[in-house]
């Protein structure tokens, strides 16, 4: 993966290679070696080129090559991989490369601005609605019915700002922010303060995905994760009709990558977790749907540290979206790539000091409806 | 099974008027950002040469989409390409008829891949395919680090 | 990380370098303008709001009253059946309190914004909204609230023929 930051200089493209090429440097690999590639990338207004995905492919080495783009909103952070695995599975494809890239400044002035684009023309955009307000009214919503104290979802951000200190890619680590920090930050939209919200940022990931076989062949088994369970589910885009305190699309899709992956207890089973916290409250209220925290109670576990990098259920040990930064679908590098480097021990500075065999990660996206869930294991 | 209402008056039908407004900077770039200076202060062309295979990329790039590997040479363009393809544009793009019809061509160098777009500046009947042309730079003042840095090709 | 990546790459800018031109780069404002079709439920919906009234569509299969109206019924997957008046009260599922305009632009008079639940359609089925005639104080979830209409003539079809939805004071409903 490539640094996270505001603004890089590198073209969409030209991201796309560095950390594609990396990949295959660590997997040991040519582009010769690639059946196929899945390139995942938001929308094509953050970039502001049109067919994005036809733009950046010879950037992300499809050229002349099985090639798709996918874009599920945030969700597409791990959507590309499930994607990426569908090819391995299916046995199309030997070897899948998966290229996400997000180059979100060249949206002017912010990329906010374009984020009024996803709404209704007609129901909600004469109300000149700011992404902000919805998360702002999920959280509203979230911690008043569950009467959830805003401390315990503001250290959900202190947490991943302190753990993205030890990520050589981070764009907005601190190892000395204070909960005070975070709750005297400025009000954007109560009760979102600036330091709940995770940033926009530059940057691209990029991972291999190869079957059984190769990795036997290859003697790369001492540097593989397995892909144990894929799910993947969507609510209706009629949010004003849904009840926002509990992600029912997360919870399907968890249930089917379960499934799949043969966890019966999946707070027993599970050794850590990269949900998705492009805001605070989201790793909570995601953290319940993935069933790894009762409902209403994820606060109660960050507030008792079971969620620290040496509790009993490390929670984004990358920094998270909070801390290492939000280029929408390249986190997939903080979390595929996290359970990927967690799982076979290299995550240096931020490696768990607990053994972990198995981990989940999750993406969640378009208009607070998506969510995709993947379960490695070593 | 269809709607079981419909509205039989279409006029009753309404329409919700709006843009999509949006602004963008585009950095060129790694490689683009040595073709534009080159480009802007020393009115040079350049292409990029890949170590690996020997293959020279116009645009230039950072990477040799073949090899997939990163790509560090530059090396100037030959002073006179060859028109691959061009066509004469007669309607702006609202389809306004223009004064004076442009030519637009496709415009190849001899051992680079790929090309560029840009106008020709001749009449539209001499633009085909075959065409030698040379670069034709706007003045050094009026450069800005950008493609229109070049006016166009002429023969 | 791990041992074998020795560079991270990506070169950061700052503002200054895109704003004052350090780097080369070229601007781009696309003009995309559009009429989107209201179709047949928003049609219906958009001109009983020019009335000063609010519909929904009832589905005879699940017996839910969708609000906004749709033409067709998502869980049953069938088209929706009679249409049918719903009240101009609700209450207030969630609400934020923002000092941000829509481009993020810092405000100081907060804009009170929020889901409002319509009564006499199915459970929580309801509209995003403003707020009005409240203070942050005053606000909360499951409030009573009623719509505040535009005079007649001033309206065109359009969400916003409500200002906002406003607190149900003494009297109730």
């Amino acid at each position: 993966m490539t640094i996270f930051r505001r603004r890089l200089q590198e073209t969409g493209k030209e991201l796309s290679f560095e950390a594609a090429r990396m990949a295959l440097d660590q997997a040991g690999m040519e582009i010769g070696d690639i059946n196929a590639v899945v390139h995942g990338t938001a929308p094509d207004a953050f970039d502001g080129v049109h067919m994005k995905g036809e733009y950046l492919l010879d950037g992300s080495g499809g050229a002349r090559k099985p090639y798709m783009r996918v874009y599920t909103g945030g969700g597409t952070g791990v959507f590309s991989a499930i994607a990426g695995y569908w090819h391995v599975a299916s046995g199309l494809a030997d070897v899948a490369l998966v290229v996400n890239e997000e180059k979100m400044s060249s949206c002017q002035p912010h990329p906010q601005s374009v984020f009024a684009h996803i709404w209704d023309p007609i129901l909600d955009r004469p109300l000149k609605p700011n992404l902000v307000w919805i998360f702002a009214m999920e959280m509203n919503r979230y911690m008043t019915v569950n009467k959830i104290p805003y401390e315990d979802i503001a250290r959900v951000a202190v947490k991943n700002k302190r753990n993205a200190a030890g990520h050589p890619c981070a764009q907005l680590a601190d190892p000395d922010i204070t909960l005070d920090d975070v709750m005297n930050s400025e009000l954007m939209a109560w009760p979102v303060r600036r330091l709940d919200i995770s940033p926009p940022s530059d940057g691209a990931a990029a991972v291999v995905l190869a079957s059984e076989d190769i990795v036997r062949k290859r003697k790369l088994r001492d540097q593989a994760a397995w892909i144990k369970g894929v799910g993947w589910c969507i609510d209706s885009t009629m949010w004003t009709d849904r009840d926002l305190v509990f992600p029912e699309y997360v919870a399907r899709a968890a249930k089917m990558a379960y499934r799949q992956a043969k966890i019966g207890n999946p707070r027993r089973e599970i050794d850590f977790a990269e949900p998705y916290d492009p805001f605070d409250y989201k790793e909570l209220h995601h953290l319940e749907g993935l069933g790894l925290a009762e409902r209403g109670k994820a606060g109660l576990m960050t507030r008792e540290g079971v969620t620290e990098r040496d509790g009993d259920l490390p929670v984004c040990p990358s920094g998270g979206l909070l801390g290492v930064g939000n280029p929408i679908a390249a986190t997939l590098g903080i979390k595929i790539g996290e359970l990927y480097w967690q799982l076979t021990g290299q995550a240096g500075k931020r490696q768990i000091p607990n053994e972990v065999r198995t981990g989940v990660c999750q993406a969640w996206g378009d208009l607070m409806q998506y969510g995709s869930v993947v379960v490695m294991g070593t | 099974m269809t709607f079981t209402d419909r509205t039989k008056d279409p006029r009753a039908l309404r329409h919700w008027y709006g843009d999509i407004e949006a602004d963008y900077v585009y950095t060129s770039g790694v490689a683009g950002e040595r073709f534009f200076r080159e480009l802007r202060d020393h009115g040079r062309l350049l292409g990029t040469r890949c170590g690996e295979c020997g293959k020279r990329w116009i645009p230039p790039k950072l990477f040799c989409e073949d090899c997939f590997r990163e790509v560090s040479e530059f090396v100037d363009l030959p002073a006179t390409g060859r028109v691959a393809a061009a066509c004469a544009v007669r309607v702006d793009i609202e389809r306004n008829p223009l004064p004076q019809a442009v030519v637009w061509g496709l415009v190849r160098f001899k051992g680079f891949e790929g090309g560029l777009v840009h106008r020709l500046l001749i009449a539209p009947e001499r633009g085909r395919a075959g065409l030698v042309v040379r670069p034709v730079l706007r003045d050094a003042a009026s450069r800005t680090g950008a493609i229109t840095d070049l006016e166009g090709f002429a023969p | 990380m791990t041992a074998r990546v020795d560079r991270w790459p990506g070169v950061e800018l700052g503002p200054k370098d895109i704003e004052g031109r350090v780097v080369t780069s070229v601007r781009y404002r696309p003009a995309a303008k559009f009429a989107w079709s209201a179709g047949e439920a928003m049609s219906r919906f958009l001109a009983e709001l020019q009335r000063g009234r609010l519909i929904a569509r009832q589905c005879n299969t699940c017996r839910r009253i969708l609000f906004p109206p749709r033409m067709f019924c998502e869980e049953c997957y069938r088209p929706t059946d009679a249409w049918v008046y719903v009240r101009d009260t609700g209450t207030i599922e969630t609400y934020s309190v923002s000092y941000l305009d829509t481009d993020a632009r810092r405000i100081t008079e907060p804009i009170f914004v929020g889901v409002v639940s319509i009564d006499g359609a199915s459970p929580r089925m309801g509209i995003m909204h403003y707020f009005g005639e409240v203070t942050k104080e005053e606000i909360r979830i499951g409030m009573p609230v009623q719509a505040k209409w535009r005079p007649a003539e001033d309206r065109v079809g359009s969400v916003l023929d409500i200002e906002y939805f406003r607190p149900v004071r003494e009297g109730g409903r």
